[in-house]
């Protein structure tokens, strides 16, 4: 087994190459085959793997060749390892299965796009990115990954290159993603000064060598990556990007920007959380942000108009509920809900494209109304992924969400909880708005020119596929509470069986493995629950009394708290924030560099030592005369020189 | 070792000749069916079918006889692991110079038979050198190696350029030849002996390494040997003899016998002066500084792409002078070998590459100067892509085979302390992107004249596929191959 999981990755990469060399020439519409195949063998590579680490317990790994060698000059070694133990299970198994479904989807979705061949060698490239980012065993493979899944998130961003709107959206998420990869990198020269390695585990890894190393410098890195984490999962200040990461094509939001690469930052800081663990302040700084990003993505999704922008922000508030899980250190719970959310999302967002496609790309949901009649497939599971999104009970949603609250609680965050609470409340608010503006009431558009129409099956049945493990994964995976399955599953990685018997020594993993040993009290598993099932049904009620049955009006609602409203809608002013604070300043300060520093100051130099080095390039042409004697009498000179200082002056004159 | 005078010669000692026999055939085959068959396509295909063949058995042939250091030939060869190393680059650069001439030669009106042939002898050179453990051997390879190329120089024989740059070329190499086996004579004086092993164990015995007679012969060994290695200032008939020749002979020239000269210096300074270390090392330093400064300011200057390539491959050879400055003792835990083997390596494909991108370009009636590749990315996309890898990799951008070759020669220096010049190559790679990247610039922001003419390019298509694959793909994979080179090198 060990010896094929290089497939998982290399499949991936040679469709998008066959796509991106071939592409174009093939006859009719067929560059899907290759991604399509791509994908199927390294799910079945995939799942085959994580079927050996589920019979022996033990993590199964590959070294391919060594990447970086240079063992003898401080332990710079990289390996390029493929590494699979139960997290990264989870990960693949979500990367390459609902990457699948979406490739499928993609096909339908796609179908009329004339850059086809483009579309699925980008997004096979990704899913090879997406890949090595979690397969890798040391943090330098990852961050090449890391890197990868944010230039192919740039690449289908701006997939539609000639709309402007996809350039700049891409640009913003490249520029923002850049800042929030600097902090990585700082991070990753930080631990590699620190420790003197740069990979995950074994005895000279970092999580084996945790003790003993100062809790300032291990806030500082864990800090710095986080800033990374915040670019790639879209949290705290650097959130901006997300929302306008929706101009890319639908199934690049539900695969990139719901499912898999904004999970990269989650699932980076649970791989490392021993280094968390024994960074407190660090983690109560993710748990900060987490929590805050969750609320106020929240709020903003309350009033947006476009369907995928309502889904975008439900995005940013999911991920903030997986990141403040962190901070608590409940990180069964956010991987948990890292993968119920995969589903539901990635569902959400295929209907969301399938009613954009039916409605001749219409995302406004104000122009909406009605289609339940229309699109029937679409409706039953958009409500399906509806209902776990808003944590409706038994849904798999509910079980995730349900976990994060309660372990946060347990962890010793309370008001986290209820702040998580108050957003379950909000998050069933939106979703059902969305369903009730979109699929009830009466339809708001112009039926003389759109004709609302069912999707083709090769985009309704992967909706199905998605729609059933909404549904049932929770119990699947979620019951009993707290002790699910999904805690066995996942146990091992931070008890530290197996593979992980070394860095299990450490002070910071034994901890943590205590802690997981006792669970929450009986009273704080019902009453969330009970909590978790009122606040979501409340939501629901509330929005279809505003926009099922109307009886309740939005609009005097609106202007009842017109402040809100407006401090809402407008994202709570962050990007006025930033065009005030960082980019008008950043732009007069580059004015400034510009005029005087660069063109006056900087420019004289460059231009000095070009002018100089063309000077020197000048004359040194010169010597070549093209006449041979020249030539020879330099070989002769030379030859005589060298000697001459040799016999003189002895060999260590020139060694000076 | 110390008596050879019983000459005993037997089966086992013809097998480390199995790489050069197949070089042999090929330059003989070669010759005599280009001369028998009349010009024809046919002919042409068949040509090169045989040295690509020939050369591909002579890599496997090399390749199957690693792992057994095998002395033959009473000490005069060896086909040691190193040698394996280095006959599988010369072989390799032969064979993608095939590649890239295949077309151009028969479509400039050569006789491609000749040609062919002479280029395998000019291999069988360069293999011989890389197998020789003796002076004399050495010599005699780098001279077979030598004459074939200043004939190749001299192939565009109606061009007055390609005439004066061969002419040049072979007056200038006499000269170094001459101070080159003067330097072996006074090895021989001294020690006594011209296998590199035995000078290697007098040398050892010597209390007083300083004597006057043994640095003479250790600096008149390497002004020779840096001649043909194109170091500065003994690099002076390098520009002209590159610019006159053919492209393909350019692209061919600009490696292998750079490569042989390495060969050569690999043996004679480290297997047979290695205890004179201290000595040569400092003159290495001094020369390696010169010829990188020079090779790299100088190409600045240059519009002409070709002659800029034949100013960067001196820079080249200063790189390598630095990871041979490294050198402290055979054996492990010295990077400094490998580093300069693996640079040859990775210099061979990329090099190559560039020079076969200009090849094409002629080929396809545009000019060598910097004006020629505007728009190209337009005109002729892969080749502007493969131009564009080739340059990146020259320049040291990763993950490209020649950031790493470079990476290594660099932490070979840091390695043995001198830090500095780890800085030297660091300032002067970029002063190489600036001439580098500008010809990158031009191919994609240039504005197009006019579309290259229509050709038949069969195998440049191969050619240039398969060094654009060994410049991605080796990059990634050079941990493998460092090994290789590390191991062989211990094999010694």
């Amino acid at each position: 087994m060990e010896n094929w999981l290089f497939l998982i990755p290399l499949m991936p990469l040679l469709a998008f190459a066959f796509d991106l060399l071939l592409g174009r020439r093939f006859p009719g519409k067929w560059a899907h085959a290759p991604a399509w195949i791509a994908m199927a063998v390294a799910f079945v590579v995939s799942l085959l793997a994580v079927l050996r680490v589920a019979r022996t317990g033990e993590p199964v790994s590959q070294t391919l060749w060594r990447w970086m060698p240079g063992a003898d000059l401080g332990g710079f070694d990289i390996p390029f390892t493929i590494f699979i133990d139960q997290l990264t299970s989870v990960m693949i198994l979500i990367i390459t299965g609902i990457g699948f479904l979406i490739h499928i989807y993609s096909a339908g979705y796609m179908g009329h796009d004339p850059g086809y061949y483009r579309f699925f060698a980008y997004l096979s490239l990704f899913v090879f990115a997406m890949l090595v980012l979690v397969l890798g065993d040391n943090f330098l493979v990852m961050f090449f990954g890391w890197e990868g899944v944010g230039l192919c998130s740039y690449l289908l961003i701006g997939y539609w290159f000639d709309r402007r709107s996809a350039g700049d959206a891409a640009k913003k998420a490249f520029i923002v993603n850049r800042v929030g990869d600097f902090g990585f990198l700082i991070g990753m020269f930080l631990l590699f000064t620190t420790f003197g390695t740069l990979s995950f585990f074994g005895p000279e890894g970092i999580f084996a060598n945790l003790a003993g190393k100062g809790e300032g410098v291990l806030t500082a890195i864990g800090l710095l990556l986080f800033v990374g984490a915040m670019g790639k999962s879209a949290q705290g200040p650097l959130t901006v990007w997300l929302p306008d990461a929706m101009e890319g094509p639908t199934p690049v939001s539900a695969l990139i920007h719901a499912a898999t690469m904004v999970t990269a930052g989650v699932y980076m800081m649970v791989r490392a959380h021993a280094l968390y663990e024994a960074a407190p302040v660090a983690l109560l700084v993710v748990l900060i942000v987490g929590l805050a990003t969750c609320f106020i993505a929240a709020t903003i999704g309350l009033v947006q108009n476009d369907i995928k922008r309502v889904m975008a922000y439900s995005t940013v508030s999911q991920l903030g509920y997986m990141v403040f899980a962190v901070g608590a250190g409940a990180f069964i719970p956010a991987i948990f809900h890292l993968m119920t959310h995969a589903f539901f999302k990635a569902l959400l967002f295929l209907g969301a494209g399938s009613v954009i496609h039916g409605m001749h790309e219409e995302q406004d949901m104000r122009k909406m109304g009605g289609l339940r009649r229309s699109m029937p497939i679409t409706y039953a599971t958009l409500v399906a992924g509806s209902l776990a999104l808003a944590g409706f009970p038994l849904t798999a949603g509910f079980f995730s969400k349900d976990e994060i609250l309660v372990g946060t609680w347990f962890e010793g965050y309370p008001l986290a909880a209820i702040v998580g609470w108050i957003v379950a409340f909000m998050t069933a608010f939106y979703t059902f708005r969305m369903i009730f503006l979109t699929f009830h009431g009466q339809p708001r558009f112009d039926p003389e020119h759109v004709h609302p129409h069912e999707s083709p099956p090769v985009m309704t049945l992967p909706l199905i596929a998605l729609a059933i493990p909404s549904l049932l994964l929770g119990i699947i995976v979620g019951l009993p509470a707290e002790a699910g399955p999904i805690h066995q599953w996942l146990g091992p990685v931070f008890e530290g069986g197996g593979g992980h018997a070394d860095a299990a020594r450490t002070m910071a993993v034994a901890v943590a493995a205590a802690e997981e040993a006792h669970h929450p009290p009986a009273w704080l598993t019902v009453g969330g629950f009970a909590a978790s099932t009122l606040l979501s049904l409340a939501g629901i009620a509330l929005a279809w009394l505003m926009y099922g049955t109307g009886r309740i009006s939005a609009q005097a609602m609106g202007r009842r708290f017109a402040g809100l409203y407006a401090l809402f809608y407008n994202k709570w002013y962050l990007d006025d924030i930033y065009q005030a604070l960082i980019v008008a300043p950043l732009d007069v300060l580059a004015r400034i560099l510009w005029k005087w520093v660069d063109a006056g100051f900087i420019d004289g130099i460059v231009n000095g030592v070009a002018h100089l080095t063309g000077g020197v390039s000048q004359q040194l042409r010169k010597v070549q005369t093209g006449v041979v004697s020249n030539y020879a009498l330099a070989i002769a000179l030379g030859t005589v020189i060298i000697v001459g200082v040799y016999l003189l002056l002895g060999p260590q004159f020139l060694a000076r | 070792m110390d008596n050879p005078v019983a000459v005993a010669l037997t089966l086992e000692d013809f097998k480390i000749l199995i790489p050069h026999a197949i070089v042999l055939a090929v330059a003989l085959l070669t010759l005599g069916y280009g001369a028998i068959a009349a010009p024809s396509p046919g002919r042409n295909a068949a040509l090169t079918v045989i040295s690509v063949f020939g050369y591909l058995g002579a890599i496997v042939a090399a390749l199957l006889l690693t792992g057994q250091p095998r002395t033959a030939f009473s000490g005069m060869g060896a086909l040691d692991d190193m040698a394996v190393f280095l006959i599988v680059v010369i072989a390799a650069s032969a064979l993608l110079t095939v590649f890239i001439s295949a077309q151009t030669i028969p479509a400039w009106d050569m006789p491609l038979g000749e040609y062919y042939s002479l280029l395998a002898f000019s291999t069988l050179g360069g293999m011989l050198v890389a197998s020789a453990v003796d002076l004399v051997m050495i010599f005699v390879g780098i001279e077979l190696s030598s004459l074939s190329v200043f004939v190749l120089a001299a192939f565009a024989k109606r061009r007055r350029e390609s005439i004066e740059g061969a002419l040049k070329y072979f007056l200038l190499s006499s000269f170094a030849t001459a101070i080159l086996i003067y330097g072996m004579a006074w090895t021989y004086g001294v020690t006594g002996a011209t296998n590199l092993n035995d000078i290697s164990l007098r040398l050892a015995t010597y209390q007083d390494r300083t004597a006057p007679t043994l640095l003479l012969a250790a600096l008149l060994l390497i002004v020779g040997l840096g001649f043909k290695a194109a170091a500065v200032p003994f690099h002076m008939w390098t520009p002209d003899a590159y610019q006159g020749a053919p492209t393909p002979v350019t692209a061919f020239m600009s490696v292998a016998p750079k490569v042989t000269a390495f060969a050569a210096i690999l043996r004679v300074l480290v297997q047979g002066l290695g205890p004179l270390r201290e000595q040569w090392v400092p003159l290495v330093i001094v020369l390696s500084v010169l010829t990188m400064a020079l090779g790299n300011l100088v190409a600045i200057a240059q519009r002409d792409v070709k002659r800029m390539l034949a100013y960067s491959s001196i820079a080249h050879t200063g790189y390598m002078l630095v990871g041979l400055a490294a050198f402290r003792q055979i054996g492990g835990g010295d990077e400094s070998i490998p580093s300069v083997l693996f640079y040859n390596f990775a210099y061979a494909f990329m090099n190559i590459g560039a020079f076969g991108v200009l090849a094409w370009l002629q080929l396809h009636g545009k000019g060598t100067t910097i004006d020629d590749f505007n728009g190209l990315a337009v005109t002729a996309w892969p080749q502007a892509a493969a131009m564009a890898f080739f340059l990146f990799s020259l320049t040291g951008v990763p993950p490209l085979l020649g950031f790493y070759a470079k990476y290594f020669i660099i932490l070979a220096a840091i390695e043995a302390g001198y830090t500095w010049l780890a800085v030297v190559v660091v300032l002067l790679s970029a002063v190489s992107a600036y001439y580098y990247l500008r010809v990158v610039a031009a191919m994609y922001f240039g504005d197009p004249a006019g579309a290259p003419t229509p050709a038949r390019t069969r195998f440049f298509g191969v050619g240039l596929g398969a060094m654009v694959l060994s410049v991605a793909l080796f990059g990634i994979l050079s941990g493998p191959v460092l090994d290789l080179a590390r191991q062989w090198y211990l094999a010694l």
